[in-house]
């Protein structure tokens, strides 16, 4: 699918996938962040949308499921669950950065950014995009785009830091 | 024909090698693709029609893939193992499944599919099992 | 003949656009800039965080279309490879593998490749009527057994 058709056939639904969002997700900015991590998911497979005979419903069908996602992720991280904690143990990302390379500590630390910022610091440092595109397609303000780049880039910069200076 | 591209130390990418271009068999690979709305990194399948020799050289296969797995669901049938599904160690931040089903009518039919996913094996189960 | 002076950028030039990279500010061109300055060797070592993450980014910039794989692997990919030379490394293009084999024969069309992932989805799922029982189960990764009457249609 082209950019421009991208443009025409999915942005126009994004107040529908909003509401999607927020009826599953509650909190009005936690929906925002879930639509536009959406929006960047479809961009990046937007080739193989065309197969689809409504882009337009596939879209929400990826909303439902990644905001459904979200929640469970949100739910355990919630939960006083202690099984979660001690099965995820081994899987403890930053467990891991002991003893990496610079190149995989960036990695890792960039895989453990909340879903939105990770996509959007991809988008504009490796993919090249610019602020103005990215906010194109995902429907919103470049001011918008830009905090959560910043807020990403100064993640990773904390991150590793404390992890390069023991 | 390319092998399970991360995944040489499974013995289930020797049935997709040896039997995948074969006839009577089915074999999709998709790499990075939304599947009904879910996310893959990778999907293979393989069906596999009227070979009960290949049953037996998937299962002893999987008997040894099966070491350090988790064996989430089984479904027995007369007293054989029908269905197995298998959560293998994850690789990184991939989730892995492998899933077996054995249907002897109407016809004999052989089922495996491999995964690898970002979302956990809970989630991609939900989609394998809903109801149509 | 005109001699072109090369830009060097100072300290306080680059310590500038630092701050405006981290609060989103810089333009492509203005972080093509820093990574030029910041590949240098010799820098104080303030600068050790940024030219780790540009490091990085740059890296990853490399090999974006590009994927390494290994020259065993690569002799036994029927698809078509197409060699690539960037500055002094040779990478191989590796196509992105989405394909069906049915009865043999090669279908590339993602379409149908998708219909017949779902349909080898739903024969796995077709014999499993007692399935949801069995889900609920997962989270504590229980062993499921069922005994199912197999209507094998030798019984009347």
């Amino acid at each position: 699918m082209s950019q421009e058709r991208f443009k025409a056939e999915i942005l126009p639904i994004r107040e529908r996938l909003f509401h999607i969002a927020q009826r599953i997700l509650v909190e009005e900015q936690e929906a925002e962040d879930a639509v536009q991590e959406v929006l960047l998911k479809l961009w990046h497979t937007r080739d193989s949308l065309d197969k689809y005979d409504s882009p337009a419903a596939f879209a929400t069908t990826v909303t439902k499921n990644h905001c459904l996602d979200r929640l469970k992720i949100k739910n355990r991280q919630d939960s006083l669950d202690e099984s979660y904690y001690t099965r995820a143990g081994t899987d403890n990302p930053y467990l891991q950065l002991e003893r990496k390379n610079t190149e995989e500590i960036l990695q890792k630390i960039i895989e453990n950014l909340p879903a939105l910022q990770q996509a959007i610091i991809k988008m504009k440092d490796i993919d090249e995009y610019e602020v103005e595109e990215i906010a194109e397609i995902t429907g919103t303000k470049v001011e918008a785009v830009r905090v959560n780049l910043s807020r990403a880039r100064k993640k990773v910069r904390e991150e590793y830091i404390k992890w390069t200076r023991v | 024909m390319p092998a399970l591209h991360a995944q040489n130390d499974l013995q289930i990418s020797k049935v997709f090698e040896q039997y995948g271009e074969k006839r009577g068999v089915v074999m999709v690979e998709l790499t990075n693709e939304m599947l009904d709305g879910y996310d893959f990194s990778l999907f293979k399948s393989l069906t596999i029609k009227d070979n009960p020799s290949a049953a037996d050289f998937v299962r002893k296969c999987m008997l040894k893939d099966e070491v350090g797995a988790k064996k989430v669901k089984q479904v027995v049938t007369n007293g054989t193992p029908t269905s197995i599904y298998l959560q293998l160690p994850r690789k990184g931040q991939l989730y892995r499944l492998i899933l077996f089903n054995e249907t002897f009518h109407p016809e004999h039919k052989i089922t495996l599919i491999y995964i690898e996913s970002k979302n956990d094996s809970e989630d991609v189960l939900k989609l394998i099992l809903k109801k149509k | 003949m005109k001699i072109r002076m090369k830009y060097k950028m100072t300290f306080e030039e680059a310590d500038r656009l630092i701050e405006r990279y981290y609060e989103g500010l810089t333009s492509g061109e203005e972080e093509r800039e820093l990574q030029q300055f910041l590949s240098q060797p010799g820098l104080p070592e303030r600068y050790e965080p940024e030219q780790a993450l540009f490091g990085y980014f740059n890296h990853k910039k490399e090999k974006r279309h590009i994927s390494l794989i290994p020259y065993k692997r690569w002799a036994s990919v029927a698809a078509v490879v197409v060699l690539v030379l960037v500055g002094s490394q040779v990478f191989f293009i590796q196509p992105q593998r989405n394909y069906a084999y049915v009865d043999g024969k090669k279908i590339t069309n993602v379409h149908e490749i998708k219909s017949q992932a779902l349909a080898s989805l739903s024969d796995l799922s077709s014999s499993t009527d007692e399935v949801e029982e069995g889900f609920k189960n997962i989270n504590d990764n229980e062993l499921v057994e069922q005994q199912l009457n197999v209507f094998s249609g030798l019984e009347k």
